[in-house]
């Protein structure tokens, strides 16, 4: 959706489209609020993001099937700015749907190189409780944050919204539906916002443009939810520099720790 | 429960002993198998808890309520004996209850010693969805005890609300008040038991009249994504000798750590704060 410009102005979401938007995540399984970060903020990560990313990738194998890399964001500016961590449009749907007691444990980011292939449907979360086939409210969402354009052709991600977050069979299950059930592209403006329910189904698609197509991924969750990855590390004089929202969504993470890829 | 004696020389539940005593902790919150563990075996964890507990009362932690104790134990012999840690009787309901890739991340006791009071009834774990308190989770938290000696009505027998209060994580003030009106149970049963109870059940410590202490081992057994800011520190001599399945329900703690005495554990649990 695209946020008014008064939202804009004041960096505050009205109150029916925060209703609205998180009616979205609720039942669709994402809500997208289009083209948000200023365009010039948007060049300063993605230059800073570049940096880290072409340095990690010379020494790193592929990791999410060929060329296509996960990668841990550093803790530091640009990419810890406040628009980032704690958005204003982002914190009142985390507030909503998980409360303020709501911990961010995952600050990451996905890229698919020129020549990256489909990657197989999955969901981001292990499921609470598999062997059941009990409705579980949303625990983890993703934040999702384009650093370019996602085009049709430099390898949107791919999205199985309107309930899939609500069922996670086994992999060769979501294979099989996969291709029967309604699915899109994920079209957006650099600097948008894209706040997903982290269960729906969804897959990276080939990037067949010459450029890499960085996207920027966080998790806010329950803070009981653990999801299996190194915690965060966060040096003491950043982690005291940081808002008090900021300070309790993080404050499970390694404080004191060192920078991813220092 | 008493299981048979083709079970207890197989050490191996039937079928339809399993799915009965999966019912009664998804039912019922909780589940009882009398007298498993053998009376040397029992005696042994006994003699060693003493000198746990004996060290232990030197420099307690502040007790929340008068004469109750929460002991964090050591993983060694013979608190980390399989028939404790991964009990042939007990893996199989866990792995029913929790699904197969629960770990163990708490290692420790209650005891009660004489002239202790009524605590408050509670849970032992919050509950997931405060903010949906109509979705009712399955299990996510599986205590079991095992106690030292007989439970009985004069020595401090816990008492439980099953029937479905594990379905209920309320705030304490609530359970409180519903308390009053629902009626209680005392868990009495012979010393190495083994009790599998829904953590979210509803339960509280009793007054022990006796003159002697009722050591209870507790353990709590997890679903892999539930997180705790703590951990057992378990040496690589203590981790290496464990059976592939205990291996498996250990892996998440601190393998290689110093093995943890209740000191240590409190130590660290004070350096996090």
């Amino acid at each position: 959706m695209k946020l008014t410009p008064t939202e804009l102005d004041t960096q505050t979401l009205a109150p029916e489209t925060l209703t609205e938007a998180v009616r979205e995540i609720e039942v669709n399984g994402y809500v997208l609020f289009e083209g948000v970060l200023p365009a010039d903020f948007v060049q300063e990560l993605h230059t800073a993001f570049m940096n880290v990313f072409n340095a990690y990738i010379a020494k790193t194998d592929t990791n999410r099937g060929s060329n296509r890399y996960q990668m841990h964001v550093p803790f530091t500016a640009p990419f810890n700015d406040p628009r980032i961590i704690t958005n204003p449009f982002v914190m009142p749907l985390i507030d909503a749907i998980i409360g303020k007691d709501a911990i961010c444990n995952y600050f990451a980011s996905d890229t698919p190189l020129p020549g990256s292939d489909y990657q197989g449907v999955h969901s981001d979360m292990t499921p609470l409780f598999p062997e059941t086939d009990t409705i579980v409210p949303p625990y983890a969402l993703v934040l999702n944050i384009p650093l370019v354009d996602f085009r049709e052709d430099n390898g949107p991600l791919e999205i199985w919204p309107g309930g899939t977050h609500l069922r996670t069979p086994p992999s060769e299950q979501i294979q099989k539906l996969a291709p029967l059930m309604a699915h899109q592209n994920v079209l957006m403006p650099a600097g948008s916002l894209l706040v997903r329910d982290g269960r729906m189904w969804h897959r990276g698609t080939p990037n067949r443009s010459d450029a890499a197509r960085p996207n920027m991924a966080l998790i806010y969750a329950y803070h009981w939810f653990g999801i299996g990855y190194p915690r965060i590390g966060i040096p003491q004089n950043t982690y005291d520099g940081l808002s008090d929202r900021a300070k309790h969504l993080f404050r499970l993470e390694d404080i004191g720790g060192v920078l991813a890829h220092s | 429960m008493k299981l048979s004696p083709e079970e207890l020389s197989s050490q191996t539940l039937k079928p339809e002993t399993l799915e009965f005593a999966v019912q009664q902790v998804k039912i019922n919150g909780y589940v009882v198998f009398d007298s498993i563990l053998s009376a040397d075996f029992v005696k042994e964890l006994h003699d060693a808890y003493t000198e746990v507990f004996n060290e232990y009362l030197k420099d307690p932690d502040p007790t929340f309520n008068k004469n109750h104790y929460r002991v964090f134990l050591p993983f060694r012999p013979p608190f980390n004996d399989e028939r404790v840690v991964a009990h042939p009787l007990v893996v199989p309901i866990l792995d029913a209850v929790l699904g197969k890739d629960f770990v163990c991340r708490y290692f420790a006791s209650n005891t009660c010693a004489p002239g202790s009071e009524y605590q408050p009834a509670h849970s032992d774990i919050f509950p997931l969805f405060a903010n949906h308190p109509d979705f009712k989770p399955p299990a996510y938290h599986v205590v079991l005890n095992v106690p030292l000696v007989d439970t009985t009505e004069e020595n401090g027998p816990v008492d439980m609300w099953p029937g479905g209060s594990h379905f209920n994580t309320i705030p304490g003030d609530q359970i409180k008040k519903l308390t009053e009106v629902m009626p209680a149970q005392p868990a009495i049963m012979p010393a190495g038991s083994l009790m599998i109870r829904d953590g979210r059940m509803w339960h509280r410590g009793t007054l022990n009249r006796s003159n002697a202490i009722r050591p209870n081992i507790a353990l709590v057994y997890f679903r892999s994504w539930l997180n705790v800011n703590d951990c057992i520190g378990i040496p690589h001599e203590q981790f290496d000798g464990l059976s592939d399945r205990a291996k498996h329900i250990f892996r998440k703690e601190k393998i290689g750590a110093p093995l943890d005495t209740p000191f240590t554990h409190r130590a660290r649990m004070k350096a996090k704060k």
